[in-house]
Formats: structure tokens, sequence, C-alpha cells
């Protein structure tokens, strides 16, 4: 049985990694229009908002961690990997508190998660490249992540309890 | 919508914490010496704010017309489809941009050291 689950959660984590590389790939091919370097969708991020939603922290901070060196591999340069992976660490951070004190909803956490990875960015960005003029980034990055976090937390949203109902389909 | 308060206050509140950054850049923003120009992601020229000129600048992609007057720089006419670069106007402070897109062209603005202008400026 344990060895049952075992193997269950390894093909969990390769279904979920290829999902979120799919979305990375999805959106590398349709470029933003917008004159200002890092702001993305983040649609990769839908998986791991998810799988915080109905799988365990754990779970998604795996997904996570995954998804940033696979797409960073195949897609991006090595400084956009360093970037992005900090961008995780200080949103799924932030995720994950905000989630815990239970007062918001998956929009509320997943606004809170595209701020702080923007932030997160900007800053080992700016540490990386020892200039502080990418601050003036800042606001329209904070800005971007609102608009960007909540999107991907409404989408969320929309495919949970279809997720969930796959979830336990499967589990049955 | 009541269901969701927490969250709306949580977006308003990042989005005012921008809007006050964005102020504070607006008004007390470092002046910029100099004005980057890159296509394509590589180095283009150098072009010192503190004299007004005109620069041609032409890309693999079509012309822009740089602009500098009075410490400011701007696109005053390219060839691209959407012209977005020439709206969005004059720079003049540190980080500022100005980006056209169908050409891959960036003009930033720096600190700058005064030496260096120039040295590099123009093809």
């Amino acid at each position: 049985m344990k060895k049952e689950k075992k193997t269950r959660k390894i093909a969990d984590y390769g279904a979920l990694c290829a999902l979120a590389f799919l979305f990375a790939y999805l959106e590398s091919l349709v470029p933003l229009p917008i004159g200002i370097p890092g702001i993305k969708l983040g649609l990769a991020n839908i998986v791991v908002v998810a799988v915080l939603y109905n799988m365990k922290t754990k779970d998604a901070f795996i997904v996570a961690i995954l998804r940033v060196v696979m797409t960073g591999f195949t897609f991006g340069s090595l400084s956009a990997m360093i970037y992005s992976f900090f961008g995780v660490l200080l949103s799924f951070l932030g995720m994950y508190i905000l989630k815990k004190t239970k007062k918001f909803h998956t929009v509320g956490v997943s606004t809170f998660g595209g701020v702080l990875h923007n932030l997160g960015q900007l800053i080992a960005a700016s540490f990386i490249l020892e200039t502080q003029s990418l601050l003036y980034y800042f606001p329209v990055l904070m800005a971007a992540g609102v608009l960007t976090g909540g999107l991907i937390g409404l989408i969320v949203q929309w495919i949970s309890p279809a997720l969930t109902a796959a979830l336990n389909y499967r589990n049955r | 919508m009541k269901k969701y308060r927490n969250d709306i206050i949580l977006a308003g509140a990042v989005l005012a914490v921008a809007a006050v950054f964005f102020f504070i850049y607006m008004v007390w923003g470092e002046r910029g010496a100099v004005a980057e120009v890159s296509v394509d992601g590589e180095e283009y020229g150098k072009y010192s704010l503190r004299e007004s000129r005109e620069v041609e600048i032409s890309t693999s992609k079509g012309e822009n017309k740089l602009v500098i007057e009075n410490g400011y720089v701007c696109v005053k006419e390219a060839d691209c489809p959407d012209k977005i670069c020439v709206r969005q106007g004059k720079i003049s402070r540190q980080g500022q941009t100005i980006i056209c897109l169908p050409h891959n062209l960036v003009v930033t603005i720096t600190g700058g050291e005064d030496e260096d202008v120039d040295a590099t400026a123009g093809k």
C-alpha cells in the first residue's frame, strides 16, 4: 500500500511538472506586447497554486522548484532562472503564510504570490546586476503582479472543483 | 463581493503602495546623464543628455529618430507599425526606458560617467 502511494506521488509530480512545463512553453510562444522585461502571465503558476490548494504544501513547493529549474534550462537563460528562483522562493513563502491565516481566498493568495514573485526577481536582479535603476520597475511590476496573480487565482478557483473531483476519482 | 473583502483590500493595498512608489520616483527620481541605446540586446551607443542633438538609429528592422533636448530624450519618428515608442514621450530620469518592440530597440537613461559618453556612440 505504502509503495503504491509513493509510486502515485512520483506519477503526480511528473504529470504536474509536465503541465507547468507546457504552460511555460505556451507562454514563451506568445510574448506579451508590453515593453517591460520580466512581466509574464505566469501561467505555470496555475499548477503551483492549484496544487497548493488541492495537495500538500510540500507537494506544491516541490512542483514550484522543479518547474523553475526545468523551464529555466529549457526556455530561459541561467540568469533568468536565478531570478525566478528567488521569485518563487519569496512568492511561495508569502502564499503559504497568507493561506495559513485562512482570511483570504485563492484570488488573494495568488495575487500576493504574483507580487512577491516579481519583487523577489527584482531584488535578485538588482543584486546580481549591481544596479539600483531596476528598482524603478518596482511599482510597475507590483501592479502587474496584482493583475497576473489575480487572474491566475481566478483561473485556479474556476478549475478547482474539476481538479478536486479528478483527484478524488483517482484516489477511490 | 463581500465574500472577497479581504482579497480586494489586499490587492488595493499593494496597488496603493505601488502608486506611492511610482509617485516618489516621478518626483524625486534622479536626473540621468546618459541615454544608452541597445538594439537586439546589444549596445548600440551612448549619448549624453547635456547636448541637444538628433540621432538616427538604423536597426535591421527599421529606423528610429532619437531627439535629445534639455536633458530629455524621446523618439520623435519611427517607421515601426505601432509607434508605441513615439507615444512613450520624453524621459529623463535614471532607469526610465523607451522601448520599441518591433525594432528590438531599448533606450535607457543611466547616471553614466561622462568619460564614456560618445566613446562608443553611433555607427
